[in-house]
């Protein structure tokens, strides 16, 4: 493969998510010609073509693995952020409703957080209070020994 | 005349028409919206020299405006 050879890519748009594909691109604007375009007409895959500009350091191929490593980290942030959307969304409005002031507090903006807050821990179901590593036992319980077998100084 | 088809569903038409305000003192455009497309044309390249160039130039200035405004 040549130095200055394009490279295409097509990327499936179930493992890869658009925002994460443009996300990914903009990573690579400096060093190379990006563009994309549909795969095909009754796809929501999208190609990417990568045209390494005159006097980038790596070549074709070595960009496309870069690439498709950036592409992988870039999907599961993007997959971890709408995951956590509703949290960050709750621990914001918080921060806000809260540096307001206790003139706010009692208002109607505490009542919507306190609502919000209700239907998301209603969302989330009763998992948290599962301990299945055993990490909310107390550490005398978990390391307590049978009676008689003490140890001698 | 060159021409450059941006896929509707992945640009924006916002990024195409301030990429197109960004680059007008360079080269004269032209855009229109067809089928899920945005068509650009451009004319007239100030710059000979950049001619081969302009248009991925252009095509990358428009992607970075659509991670950036998105």
């Amino acid at each position: 493969m040549g130095k200055n050879t394009s490279i295409e890519m097509k990327l499936d748009a179930a493992c890869y998510p658009k925002e994460a594909v443009i996300s990914t691109c903009c990573q690579f604007l400096a060093d190379n010609y990006v563009f994309l375009e549909k795969a095909g007409s009754a796809t929501d895959d999208i190609k990417v073509t990568l045209t390494p500009k005159e006097g980038a350091g790596r070549s074709a191929r070595q960009i496309k693995e870069v690439f498709q490593n950036a592409l992988v980290s870039n999907a599961l942030r993007y997959n971890v952020s709408q995951k956590n959307k509703d949290l960050r969304d709750y621990i914001i409005k918080s921060a806000l409703v809260f540096s307001q002031g206790s003139a706010v507090k009692s208002g109607s903006a505490l009542a919507d957080l306190e609502k919000d807050s209700k239907k998301y821990l209603a969302a989330q179901g009763d998992d948290w209070k599962d301990d299945p590593l055993g990490i909310a036992i107390p550490w005398e319980e978990k390391k307590k020994r049978p009676a008689g077998k003490r140890k001698k100084c | 005349m060159l021409a450059i088809n941006f896929d509707g569903s992945i640009y924006n038409i916002k990024a195409v028409k301030k990429a197109i305000s960004d680059y007008r003192g360079l080269a004269d455009f032209s855009w229109k919206e067809k089928k899920g497309c945005i068509a650009v044309g451009i004319d007239n390249i100030r710059d000979k020299e950049l001619k081969a160039l302009f248009v991925r130039e252009f095509s990358n200035y428009v992607l970075s405006l659509v991670g950036a405004l998105k």
